[in-house]
């Protein structure tokens, strides 16, 4: 059995570097488009009033047009998902121009949305976070 | 008969078609590697093989070899019963499949591989860690009952997995008459959608005509591309959080129950079950999809 597993780990190793060597590590950014592409096929009927995207590319945020719910978009390697929720059922923290929102999830700590500076920021964590409460 | 482990001689062939498919895509483009997803889908199915070794494969061993002895036929170690167990197995491998998309327990141990966002080859050793041996008890004890040889069975099983291996696969299109009968890499990317249209379609395993039997077959359109993973993608390719992320999901929504209705619903209800109805089932996705699509001019 130790000889098996050592094949397997050689095996394993082996299609990491090559997968590595042949440029399949990457990240994708979440521009405009993707995220409003994959909220849309993820989440159809969220009504969009007004998105906040990264300016890292690493999320994007979206708060209903009635004002009820936000949704986020985040990456993960080359893919991107989405999470819904109601205003208030989430944390929202502002860190300098990191809006931090604390999902809770095990996959899934935190989604981070940066600003371009902290008064965008503290706007931006208002529309967020603040509105509905 | 002798039955050789069939899993064990496929590993290295499983190897280097990865390395086929890696290369395949490099030179034409066509599918979609990451190498953090591949080296999770990797580990898992290391895991998967690895962790049954610990007690699981023993018991499976004992409960068939006493459940053996009391075999309602005698079923000779012939080629016609090995056809006839493969069939049969391939039947119980549809009915298992079902029930891991349809009820939260099962798809506790089944979510994992789905939980990529890419179909290629690796995603096809992205395996439970947690499924193995209690699927085994539930699903496969019936056919030792029934009469066929443990030894039979766990070739089948293995001729099985290793058929499921190779259309784990966007380099395949369409394969013409042989997708009447069998399971397909165009039928199994519908199983691996997302798309509302897509959901909880082809389960087969093998062949197809279980699925087109019992209502659950849907075909490929080549207007609507499959996007791969599970409605709500995963923020990690830590295989730990993979594994039990759905289990941890569980436990915190059983201690959160308020009657035993609601424990019922979170274990055995659809993926999605919640008491207020708040979360979304694939049939809810559904019907929202036909909800937003009627009311989209566009299409």
């Amino acid at each position: 059995m130790l000889i098996e597993l050592a094949v397997s780990l050689a095996g394993i190793a082996i299609l990491i570097a090559v997968s590595w060597l042949l440029g399949a590590m990457k990240s994708v950014a979440v521009t405009e488009e993707a995220a409003q592409d994959r909220l849309a096929f993820d989440e159809p009927d969220f009504d969009v009033g007004e998105w906040f995207f990264g300016a890292d590319g690493k999320g994007a945020a979206a708060v209903s047009a009635d004002g009820s719910e936000t949704a986020v978009v985040f990456a993960n390697g080359d893919g991107l998902g989405t999470r819904r929720f109601r205003h208030g059922s989430v944390g929202v923290e502002r860190h300098g121009t990191i809006i931090e929102f604390r999902m809770r999830e095990p996959s899934l700590r935190a989604v981070r949305v940066v600003a371009t500076d902290e008064t965008t920021a503290e706007q931006w964590v208002l529309s967020l976070a603040g509105a509905r409460l | 008969m002798e039955f050789p482990d069939v899993v064990k001689l496929a590993v290295p062939v499983f190897i280097l078609l990865i390395l086929v498919e890696l290369a395949a895509w490099k030179l034409t483009g066509r599918g979609r590697y990451e190498t953090r997803d591949t080296a999770a889908s990797l580990i898992m199915g290391m895991g998967s093989e690895l962790i049954p070794h610990f007690g699981g494969l023993a018991l499976l061993s004992a409960v068939w070899s006493s459940v053996y002895q009391f075999r309602i036929f005698d079923i000779p170690n012939a080629w016609w019963a090995v056809i006839l167990c493969f069939l049969l197995d391939d039947l119980r491998y549809y009915w298992l499949h079902r029930v891991a998309h349809e009820r939260r327990l099962f798809w506790a141990t089944h979510v994992v591989h789905h939980s990529s966002q890419h179909y290629n080859l690796s995603t096809a050793l992205r395996q439970t860690w947690t499924g193995s041996v209690l699927n085994g008890l539930i699903f496969k004890t019936p056919l030792v009952l029934l009469g066929f040889h443990p030894a039979m069975l766990a070739f089948v099983f293995g001729l099985n997995l290793i058929y499921q291996f190779w259309i784990h696969t966007e380099m395949i299109n369409r394969m013409g008459p042989f997708e009447i009968l069998f399971n397909t890499p165009s039928h199994h990317r519908v199983h691996h959608a997302t798309n509302p249209k897509y959901l909880d379609a082809n389960y087969a395993g093998v062949l197809i005509i279980w699925d087109k039997i019992f209502g659950t077959f849907v075909p490929e359109d080549d207007a609507e591309k499959p996007r791969y993973g599970i409605v709500k993608n995963l923020g990690t390719f830590n295989p730990f959080v993979i594994a039990f992320n759905e289990w941890i999901g569980i436990i915190k929504d059983v201690a959160s129950a308020k009657s035993l209705r609601d424990v019922i619903g979170y274990t055995l209800g659809a993926p999605g079950w919640s008491p207020d109805g708040s979360r979304l089932t694939s049939a809810k996705i559904k019907d929202r999809w036909a909800r937003v699509k009627a009311l989209s001019p566009a299409e």
